[in-house]
């Protein structure tokens, strides 16, 4: 077994990888500095994230079962499980009651850390990642490096080469659109003939027994909306009082993550998906919604320095700005968590095996800075550095004279003396002091000379006491000022125009409705009602996902835009079924033009529980990935064209 | 009647960096200050963050400085992070770090030029010493220091790119993880260097912490000059 520090020294000989690690994280939290510098109640939302999450584990059992209450009475069927093991078994009872060969998950870490594709492999079942980033690091046939940018570690030169021998593209390609789109047409008939969709969770809600799974390129919905199962692996940390509550997490998540205000999709699962009543009549088996709530260690983690770390929402952007992880790259933690997060839970979830995984920090608090729900995470590695040493399970890694020396002031200047004195032979020991060999890395750091004056000597030394030097007193510190003025409420509909470019969506007023609404334009029957209003005949679409695929346009309705974020709140109640809002290359949304608030709160106050459907989403802009080296594409599995027309 | 203040000096700034303890204690005395010093090696932070905290250091400077409520002045923002994080809120004697303390004394205007352009390099306990996320917003160390740096005239102060990511000391980090920590160092120095790219160039690096001074003045090729806020004002009196 290798240890940090030899993984991380021999990624260190790969300049070219650390070069291009580093450019890529500092971007990716320029993205985010520069979109929480425009969010006025920033520390405000970080403070309630964390304030919530603290209450929920002052208070878990209470909650876990208030969430089980309600997701089974809303139809979900809840597995608890206490260990991995346990999991993937429930998951693999379920796949073989469904006669499953085929599953189609999406971002998952709690999957990653159950091992279930290489166990539902064992047992005959294809998995297959669907995020672009999670199937890149699948077919690579490694685990992914990053919370939510799997394959952050892989340039787009190697991801061609990759695609080329698995047949997806030519050799030589490089163009991450190209390449993305490659993955897409893959991916696309898989979606198609999938039995089975699996995801993750980023929320539970105790209130209504929601699970609410936030993503980018539409492929969660797709694998939870075209097969007939859907099952969620969700950590049981996962769960929030309200839903009135995702505000506030909804608003720090995306930021924190990839400098989003808030992801394409963040859609909201409470019970399976209805059958209509033609699928009623055609005599169809309902639905099923899985969520197995996983623990596998965590209610252990109580009383340790990793408890705080169950607030984690995975956003991810400690693992940004750690310096550390910035060079070493997810894969050198060797351990499903990376990072400074990761370093938090190890001595606790990893068997014993990640117990250096706390000292991989200079404890710079960059962590902490940024963390959504204010986890002290730099605190916590401290704090296990002391219980770890406590135990006997990792060394100080101090020379043992040290605490000694430095508690007796004149046993310190003894031994200072007696390094002076030893000058000339200095280095004999520099070459025998581990601590002094390791300071100079081969020569690459030099050890510090010693001044033959001490500061103590010196000041001890001085005759006079009358100052040399005078000089005036000033009229004290300068005034520093923060920018903390607060911008009034800008005008909801510039606004909301402004929020949705940024995201790639576009916005059409009324007056040139007719020139979206193409000739091979379809509309769910809400939206060609709204047409034929004003003059516009239009075919309702399928709800059949092989006639839907393929799809040029697509007219749906929304029932509400969010101004700050530039989302719309799709009521999937309103569609024939879900594939309508997945499967055409445009998705035009129209929406009531009143029906338009300043943030999520006020959303969330329409979106109650009594009025909560059994799957509803925030939709901002079309589906879109970074998964290659950044790049930002449109159209990543779901449409690449958003258009919201408010009528 | 000069007043007096006390001086805590770390043990590495004693032995490795006397020059910028000299300076500190040089311009307190020309504002009219009687420095005294406080009897104690170290704060207990290097092996705090060995994992080997047995509060055996700090103990030794609580009753070194203790018997006197006057606050003390200590010539590292790390340390100063260090005992602020072991210690009560409202602990007695307050600890300051010296920019901080200075900025309320120093003279408005420095007598002398300084024709110099340096890099500001705020260490991670500078930057994060209020607790504010720095990613953003400049922290209460770092404003001071610039706030000092401000009041000579002539010195360009440069702001390296990428200024919250870590120069690579981190007290034992450096010697557990030694090709990081070079490596670090090696980034940060980078920046440092192309800081002042579009208002001169940077022949300086200036710091309220001599420990990461001490760490990237060692890697080779630094080649610049490294000092302490107080070398810097001091050279301006």
């Amino acid at each position: 077994m290798t240890t940090f520090a030899q993984r991380i020294a021999a990624v260190l000989r790969r300049e070219d990888f650390v070069d291009r690690h580093i450019a890529a994280l500092r971007y990716k939290a320029g993205h985010r500095n520069a979109t929480i510098e425009s969010i006025a109640d920033w520390e405000d939302r970080r403070e309630q994230a964390r304030a919530l999450k603290q209450k929920v584990r002052d208070d878990h059992e209470r909650y876990v079962d208030s969430w089980i209450r309600a997701a089974r009475a809303a139809g979900t069927i809840v597995h608890e499980a206490r260990a991995a093991a346990e999991a993937c078994g429930v998951v693999l009872e379920i796949a073989k009651r469904h006669g499953v060969e085929s599953i189609a998950k999406s971002k998952s870490m709690t999957t990653e850390e159950c091992e279930l594709n290489q166990f539902l492999a064992r047992h005959g079942i294809t998995v297959t990642d669907t995020d672009l980033g999670e199937r890149i690091v699948q077919l690579f046939g490694e685990p992914p490096s990053h919370l939510v940018m799997p394959a952050i570690h892989r340039s787009r030169k190697e991801i061609g080469e990759l695609f080329a021998r698995e047949g997806m593209c030519d050799p030589g390609e490089e163009d991450p659109t190209r390449l993305t789109m490659a993955a897409r047409r893959a991916l696309r008939k898989l979606f198609l003939s999938a039995d089975l969709g699996m995801t993750g969770g980023n929320f539970l809600v105790a209130e209504t027994g929601t699970l609410v799974v936030i993503e980018n390129e539409a492929n969660s919905l797709l694998g939870t909306s075209l097969p007939d199962v859907h099952i969620a692996v969700v950590g049981i940390e996962k769960i929030v009082p309200r839903l009135a509550d995702l505000a506030t997490f909804l608003t720090v998540l995306a930021p924190s993550s990839t400098g989003q205000r808030l992801t394409t999709y963040a859609t909201h699962y409470t019970g399976p998906q209805p059958r209509t009543p033609a699928e009623l009549a055609r005599g169809l088996a309902p639905r099923e919604l899985h969520v197995v709530l996983l623990d596998n260690g965590r209610r252990q983690l109580r009383g340790t320095p990793a408890e705080e770390g169950l607030a984690c929402i995975r956003c991810g952007a400690c693992l940004n700005v750690c310096p550390v992880y910035r060079r070493a790259g997810g894969h050198a933690y060797d351990w499903t968590y990376m990072g400074p997060i990761g370093a938090v839970l190890a001595p606790a979830l990893g068997g014993g095996k990640h117990d250096d995984l706390p000292k991989a920090s200079s404890l710079c608090g960059a962590c902490n800075d940024v963390c959504p729900v204010k986890i002290d995470i730099a605190g916590h590695l401290h704090e296990w550095r002391q219980e770890l040493v406590t135990r006997g399970r990792v060394r100080p890694g101090l020379p043992p004279m040290l605490p000694s020396l430095l508690a007796h002031k004149r046993l310190w200047r003894l031994g200072i003396k007696t390094a002076k004195a030893l000058g000339p032979v200095s280095g004999f020991f520099a070459r025998r002091s581990a601590a002094l060999r390791h300071w100079q890395v081969g020569g690459q750091r030099q050890l510090p000379e010693l001044p033959s004056q001490s500061f103590t000597r010196w000041f001890r030394s001085r005759v006079s006491a009358e100052p040399s030097l005078r000089l005036e007193r000033g009229s004290g510190p300068r005034e520093v000022k923060h920018d903390d003025t607060v911008r009034p409420n800008p005008e909801l509909e510039p606004l909301f125009e402004q929020r949705l470019t940024e995201a790639g969506g576009e916005l059409v007023s009324s007056a040139r409705l007719a020139d979206e609404v193409l000739e091979s334009t379809v509309a769910t029957e809400g939206a060609a009602h709204i047409l034929a209003a004003r003059g516009i005949d239009r075919r309702v679409a399928s709800i059949d996902k092989h006639e839907l695929d393929g799809t040029d346009v697509l007219v749906a309705t929304a029932r509400m835009r969010i101004a700050q974020k530039g989302a719309c709140w799709v009521d999937f109640a309103d569609l024939g079924s879900r594939a309508q809002l997945l499967l055409a290359e445009t998705l035009v949304l129209l929406v009531p033009r009143e029906a338009i608030v300043t943030d999520l709160d006020e959303a969330y106050a329409r979106i109650t529980a009594e009025t909560l459907p059994s799957c509803g989403a925030f939709v901002t802009g079309p589906s879109k990935t970074a998964d290659i080296e950044q790049t930002l594409v449109f159209g990543a599995h779901g449409p690449r064209r958003l258009v919201v027309i408010p009528f | 009647m000069a007043s007096r203040i006390r001086f805590f000096i770390p043990c590495y700034v004693d032995e490795l960096w006397p020059q910028a303890a000299r300076a500190a204690v040089e311009l307190a005395e020309a504002v009219g200050f009687r420095v005294q010093l406080v009897d104690a090696v170290c704060c207990g932070q290097a092996l705090s963050n060995a994992g080997a905290a047995s509060g055996r250091l700090e103990a030794v400077f609580e009753a070194a400085a203790g018997g006197d409520d006057s606050e003390i002045i200590v010539l590292s923002a790390s340390c100063t992070g260090h005992l602020d994080s072991v210690r009560a809120p409202e602990a007695r004697p307050a600890v300051v770090e010296w920019c901080e303390w200075f900025a309320r004394h120093a003279p408005d205007r420095f007598p002398n030029r300084v024709e110099r352009c340096v890099a500001l390099h705020g260490s991670c306990s500078a930057l994060r010493s209020d607790g504010r996320s720095s990613e953003v917003r400049s922290s209460r160390g770092v404003a001071a220091m610039r706030d000092l740096l401000s009041r000579v005239d002539g010195l360009v102060v440069a702001d390296p790119a990428f200024a919250s990511e870590c120069c690579g000391f981190g007290g034992s980090f450096a010697t557990t993880f030694p090709e990081l920590s070079v490596r670090m160092g090696k980034d940060k120095l980078a920046s440092l260097r192309d800081a002042g790219s579009d208002r001169g160039r940077v022949d300086g690096i200036v710091s309220s912490d001599c420990s990461c001074l001490l760490h990237l003045r060692a890697i080779e090729g630094a080649g610049l000059p490294f000092y302490h806020v107080a070398e810097i004002l001091r050279s301006a009196a």
